[in-house]
């Protein structure tokens, strides 16, 4: 098998590469760079459309296709163009999956090559249980996608944030200030901490492909789905790495 | 003896000289290379960095004051914020600041407001106070070519007794700076050209990056900037952030530079 990872050169992942390849014995793990500039859109128009068609403007209805509009596409272009960051939008993951996969040549698409693709993008999915978007870290799958912004965004921050949060409402420098507040219990953008944090949930991915099981419930374990931030932080910084169950799984990697 | 303090000039002078003065620069401005509308900050910003570059610039602004509310900070107190690195903007024209913590400066609104005014119009803007957009000129293809304009308060009457027709002025690019009302998307939107999203969407960090990331060309001929961004791409609402203004401003500028090959 083959574990392949993707990210633009904005997003930090050598020491998460090294941290695989130490990890992984029997597999190859390669960096590919730019997931686009490996498999580059044969029309960036199309693309560009494609991916503005599956922005998420309410998140409290079920997926449906954001009636495009010039500027959308304007935006989207100069985002693969790298000549800007998607910042503050929420996609659809599973469309957002859908969209790299067509993107890989049918032939490079088998089973024995695991694509892990870093992204700033923020993805979520919707919730059939409380019918709602939940931004979200990770997607399994083909390809796994692992979202930067989804680090900061979508495992909580303490309770007490928020209800600072709705007593200052949407003034985004009192919102630095209450960040400012907690620093340290979450991980934020541009976080000395996000490259360790990637590497379990690249090992999540890697995990899953290979043993068909990528969460844990023990929470000291870097295979745990936190739901909270200080529980991302618990879970990837303190030892062991893994719980014993999936230690032994990790040797036979 | 009694010096006079003034020279004495009749009455019908100071009408000819307003006169002649306006016409002659209305009929200037009937044609330019970009109209920006609404005169707050970020509409000043890309007023001064535009002129200032040699492009034919007219700010329309609907009040008969500019700076909209930058003459104000939160809680009706004139100081105001603005987070690194807009802060090098009001540096380079002059505003003194301090600095309040590593990433935030504040300043004296009206300092900066006035300061920011001062560096549209040295630059060269040529600006029409008590103006409001009512519609859109429009070219080959539906682009916008200029915008069709009234007096504000003849704009406020109801036409039955007004009955004052608007005129239209051209440019080769529009740029909508009116706020969340977003005056001139909302004559396409009137004409079945343009949708905007509204709000709804889900709250996330780095909302006032994503308004500055959004300025751009929303329609062809048709710049938004400013507030007016999260109208019409539905971005979350937030708070007055002077420093996402003046840098969306600033985007536009250089946006509409690059449409014009400048
Ligand atoms: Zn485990």
């Amino acid at each position: 098998m083959r574990v392949i990872l993707y990210a633009k050169p904005t997003i930090k992942v050598s020491e998460v590469v090294e941290y695989l390849s130490k990890k992984i014995k029997q597999h190859c793990v390669e960096f590919a760079g730019d997931f686009l500039e490996k498999y580059p859109p044969s029309n960036i128009d199309r693309l560009s459309h494609e991916i503005a068609r599956i922005r998420v403007l309410n998140p409290n209805k079920e997926f449906e296709y954001n009636d495009v509009t010039y500027g959308e596409i304007q935006f989207e272009k100069k985002v693969l163009e790298r000549k800007i960051s998607p910042h503050g939008i929420l996609y659809d993951g599973f469309m957002l999956q859908y969209i790299y996969r067509e993107l890989i040549p049918l032939d490079k698409r088998s089973l024995e090559q695991v694509h892990i693709i870093f992204t700033d993008r923020l993805f979520g999915t919707f919730d059939e249980v409380d019918r709602r978007y939940h931004s979200r870290v990770i997607l399994l799958g083909y390809p796994s996608l692992i979202s930067t912004t989804g680090i900061v965004e979508a495992p909580a921050k303490p309770r007490e944030f928020y209800i600072q949060k709705i007593l200052l409402g949407h003034d985004p420098l009192a919102y630095e200030e209450i960040k400012e507040q907690f620093r340290g219990r979450f991980i934020d953008h541009g976080d000395p901490r996000m490259e360790e944090v990637l590497k379990g949930y690249a090992m999540q991915a890697v995990f899953y492909q290979v043993f068909n099981e990528a969460f844990c419930d023990n929470k000291i374990c870097r295979l745990y789905n936190s739901h909270w931030q200080e529980e991302v932080i618990n879970s990837q910084f303190t030892e062991p790495e893994f719980c014993k169950k999936h230690r032994q799984m990790a040797k036979s990697l | 003896m009694v010096i006079p303090m003034f020279d004495k000039v009749d009455e019908k002078d100071v009408t000819r000289a307003i006169m002649e003065s306006f016409s002659k620069e209305f009929q200037e401005s009937a044609e330019s290379d970009v109209i920006i509308v609404g005169g707050g900050p970020s509409g000043l910003m890309a007023a001064k960095e535009l002129a200032s570059r040699g492009v034919k610039t007219l700010l329309i602004e609907r009040n008969n004051y500019l700076g909209g509310g930058f003459w104000i900070g939160g809680y009706l107190m004139n100081k105001v914020t603005v987070r690194v690195p807009a802060h090098k903007i009001l540096e380079e024209i002059g505003v003194p600041l301090q600095k309040y913590s590593s990433g935030l400066y504040v300043t004296s609104g009206p300092h900066a407001c006035s300061k920011l005014i001062a560096a549209a119009c040295d630059a060269g803007t040529k600006i029409l106070s008590m103006t409001r957009v009512d519609d859109v000129v429009l070219r080959e293809n539906n682009r916008v070519a200029g915008v069709v304009v009234n007096w504000t308060p003849i704009s406020a009457l109801p036409r039955e007794i007004t009955c004052v027709d608007p005129v239209a002025l051209e440019s080769k690019l529009v740029i909508d700076g009116t706020g969340h009302d977003a005056e001139v998307v909302q004559a396409l939107v009137r004409r079945g050209l343009m949708k905007i999203k509204g709000y709804g969407a889900m709250w996330v960090e780095k909302s006032e990056d994503a308004v500055v990331e959004h300025t751009g060309e929303a329609h062809p001929g048709l710049i938004v900037m400013g507030m007016a961004v999260s109208t019409v791409y539905g971005l979350p609402r937030m708070g007055p952030t002077f420093g996402a203004m003046l840098l969306s401003g600033k985007r536009a500028a250089e946006i509409a530079l690059d449409l014009l090959g400048k």
